[in-house]
């Protein structure tokens, strides 16, 4: 079988998270992408725990490489004139270029969008930066949870009483490489049927916005009180973790239906559940203090996979609140192939995540991340036909480094 | 600049909570998207609070069905199966929500596809097709308490957390555009569509990018920190009270953001020991937690004496990774969203609605954003 995407040729300027997750994405689905990387200015991801062995190696972060499945590494130093010339050979090449940097240094390598047009007529290109490239705030600098924050999404987060909250991962990073996928992967198509290329400028702050449409309506029509902060749902009762057998243990238990709370009753066998008011949802809304509090009381000495199971059997949407390992370990995520192992050349035999489809005829494949450097003389001599003798000369003087 | 970037494209959508986002998203690149929708109207319209306006739709539902177009069919009638497989026969995408609900009335996808050979047909699932856990109940919540996303958002004394909205559902459904727009490039290259099956429970375990890894690479479990983001041996503090909100900033390992802060302060005579560490040399994520905080006591006594917006200035003038921590109304009144035509109106007349609402995508230098159309009546 084919990769969905094979043929697709990307050259991905980007670091960190916010452009290599999209070109993982488009990797994995076979689309040969070139990350352009550099000695000179190390991907941070590169540098981000945890390492294998415990040793900080920019060839031996899992961060980056289940960030950077897939792809041809190449080094090439842009503060070298003569690197320059190189990544417009890139450009030149590519379908798609991929770039994260701050606002203006590629304009100052001489790779705005209308030069790259001028290398390559239908060039895609794809901005990712935190406010976009275009607005009062273009220039702003900053990293996944900037996004968390101008979005309104840290302030809608946390719990009434307390601060904004920013969990210790940056959901910024997540959401605007996808809608970067989807970018790369709809302009591609306009290209097809137009010939022409464009310049997609995605925000990490819209896509955040973008995915509360629910939110902000009921925020512009309601007022702020009406959104609630929490677990708790305006549309289910119950609606929260609740604690389980062992430390910091917890099941999610929901019902969004009357059926799914009848379920719920007869599951639980809770005689104080059968009182008038918690009959309907909005009258267990009102007293969800009440019902939180007599759910959790059943649920303490339960093991959170076994009271999940039994309640899913009896119709109840429920869940384990998963940690690292439970997620890691979980049967479900191995039997479909959600983990693939390959072979890596530093980090040896690992597991990496796929993407979460199948297809029923194009392939998906996760090959390793490339180490530093790896496919200097793949790209350079095989894909752009430079000499091979000229490509060690560069790399000595420090061009290609 | 052109027409919209999938203008071309017919997609016939049956879904109602987990799927409804893959045709937004479709609906916002210019897509044509017909919702089907059972006798009576998607259950999901009944979900959370609706407009005083207008009771044929929740907010929630409006907001996330917006731009599309409306048809009832019962698939249960052989009048409706014959309807949708009409539908479906010119359609160049299907999105099915919760599992593979037309072949469980008989219309399959090898069915349908024999009449239509380019049709892609979505399915967001919350599960993995023949898994055990297909068909099991499942919400937003529990998707995201199953991710290993959930575990580590919140506080330590506190149960763990989801992340505002319905993000599991919001995840699947990007991918499930993600899917629907890579079929489409396999399309154009062998002229056939195929079935693609998205795992919402997988889509959310995929944005959890940490946890797993942590366990897998050094058998370390993560807890909850609260406002702490954990790199390596420590854990940095993310969110400062200033004198008139909160601003985000943490010392991260960026040298130049973190000296470019301890110059700011040096200017208020604030920096303290802060001042004399050599910050190109120290691996913040390597530092013990003790100095971490007793760091981060004097950068807290200096952000209480300083506004949000002189914060945010000095930071976007120096690029110290500093930023406002905005309220939605404060994202609403944004000058910024604004100047990129970021807030769009969702006007409804039908309803009696004239309401922000977020979008587009991204800018293109190809097309010029609109205003979306508003979400299809109960019956249209």
């Amino acid at each position: 079988m084919a990769g969905a995407l094979d043929g697709v040729k990307i050259a991905d300027f980007s670091w960190v998270g916010a452009g290599p997750r999209a070109t993982k994405d488009l990797a994995d689905n076979g689309a040969l992408v070139v990350k352009i990387e550099s000695r000179q200015r190390l991907d941070l991801g590169r540098m981000s725990p945890p390492f294998k062995d415990g040793k900080r190696d920019p060839d031996g972060s899992a961060f980056f490489a289940q960030t950077n499945t897939s792809k041809r590494s190449v080094t090439i130093n842009l503060g070298e004139p003569r690197g320059v010339e190189i990544a417009k050979a890139l450009v030149a090449w590519a379908d798609v270029v991929v770039e994260n940097f701050s606002k203006g240094y590629l304009d100052r390598l001489g790779l705005s969008f209308a030069q790259m047009q001028a290398i390559n007529p239908a060039v895609i290109l794809i901005s990712v930066s935190v406010a976009g490239r275009e607005g009062p705030l273009s220039g702003i600098r900053g990293y996944g949870n900037s996004a968390a924050a101008l979005s309104g999404q840290a302030a809608l987060s946390g719990w009434d009483g307390r601060p904004p909250h920013m969990p210790p991962f940056a959901y910024g990073d997540v959401v605007a490489p996808m809608f970067a996928t989807v970018g790369v992967l709809a302009a591609l198509e306009h290209r097809r049927r137009t010939g022409a290329g464009q310049h997609v400028d995605v925000s990490q702050v819209e896509p955040l916005m973008h995915a509360l449409p629910d939110i902000f309506l009921q925020h512009a029509a309601l007022g702020p009180d009406h959104v609630v902060r929490g677990n708790r749902s305006l549309s289910a009762a119950p609606h929260g973790a609740y604690p389980c057998r062992g430390k910091d243990q917890w099941c999610a238990i929901v019902c969004e239906t009357d059926e799914q709370w009848r379920a719920l009753r007869a599951a639980s066998g809770l005689r104080a559940l059968d009182e008038d008011r918690f009959s309907t949802l909005p009258s267990r809304k009102l007293h969800e203090d009440a019902l939180d509090a007599l759910i959790g009381v059943w649920t303490e000495s339960q093991d959170k996979h076994l009271l999940a199971e039994r309640l899913r059997q009896a119709g109840v949407p429920a869940g384990a609140v998963q940690d690292g390992r439970d997620v890691f370990t979980d049967p479900e995520l191995i039997v479909h192939g959600h983990y693939v192992r390959v072979e890596h050349p530093k980090m040896g035999a690992s597991d990496m995540p796929a993407p979460p489809m199948r297809f029923s005829r194009s392939a998906i494949v996760v090959g390793p991340a490339p180490l530093l450097g790896q496919h200097n003389r793949e790209v350079f001599v095989d894909l752009l036909g430079m000499d091979a003798a000229r490509i060690s000369e560069l790399e000595a003087e420090g061009v290609l480094a | 600049v052109t027409g919209k970037m999938l203008s071309h494209l017919k997609v016939v959508e049956l879904a109602d909570d987990l799927g409804a986002y893959t045709g937004r998203i479709l609906a916002e690149l210019g897509a044509r998207v017909i919702k089907v929708e059972p006798p009576g109207g998607d259950p999901a319209r009944r979900r959370g609070p609706a407009p005083a306006a207008s009771g044929d739709a929740s907010l929630s539902w409006l907001g996330w069905n917006a731009g599309k177009t409306g048809a009832i069919l019962d698939v249960q009638t052989t009048a409706g199966r014959a309807a949708v497989e009409q539908l479906v026969g010119d359609a160049d995408i299907l999105v099915q929500g919760g599992g593979d609900r037309l072949a469980a009335v008989g219309l399959t996808y090898e069915r349908l596809s024999e009449a239509n050979p380019g049709l892609i047909s979505v399915i967001v699932a919350p599960f993995a097709e023949g898994g055990a856990l297909e068909g099991a109940p499942a919400s937003d919540l529990t998707l995201m308490a199953m991710s290993g996303i959930m575990h580590m958002v919140g506080d330590p004394d506190r149960p763990p957390l989801k992340l505002p909205g319905e993000q599991a559902y919001a995840l699947a459904g990007i991918q499930g555009a993600i899917a629907a727009l890579t079929a489409l490039n396999a399309r154009a290259a062998g002229g056939r569509g195929e079935r693609v099956w998205v795992s919402a429970y997988q889509s959310a375990v995929l944005a959890g990018y940490r946890d797993p890894i942590m366990w897998e690479w050094t058998g370390r479990i993560g807890q909850r920190t609260g406002n702490r983001l954990v790199r390596g041996k420590s854990g940095v503090r993310q969110v400062w009270q200033v004198k008139d909100g909160y601003v985000t900033w943490s010392l991260v390992d960026n040298p130049n953001m973190v000296k470019g802060m301890i110059a700011l302060m040096r200017v208020d005579d604030a920096a303290g020991e802060l001042a004399a560490v050599d910050w190109d040399n120290t691996l913040l994520a390597d530092a013990p937690q003790e100095q971490i905080e007793a760091w981060e006591a004097i950068l807290e006594r200096w952000f209480l004496t300083k506004t949000k917006g002189e914060l945010a200035a000095r930071s976007a003038e120096k690029g110290l990774g500093l930023s406002k921590i905005d309220t939605p109304q404060e994202a609403l009144d944004s000058e910024h969203w604004a100047a990129r035509g970021f807030w769009r109106r969702l006007k409804d007349e039908s309803r009696g609605l004239d309401l922000p609402f977020p979008g587009p995508l991204f800018r293109s230098s190809a097309v010029e954003p609109e205003d979306p159309a508003p979400a299809p009546a109960l019956g249209r």
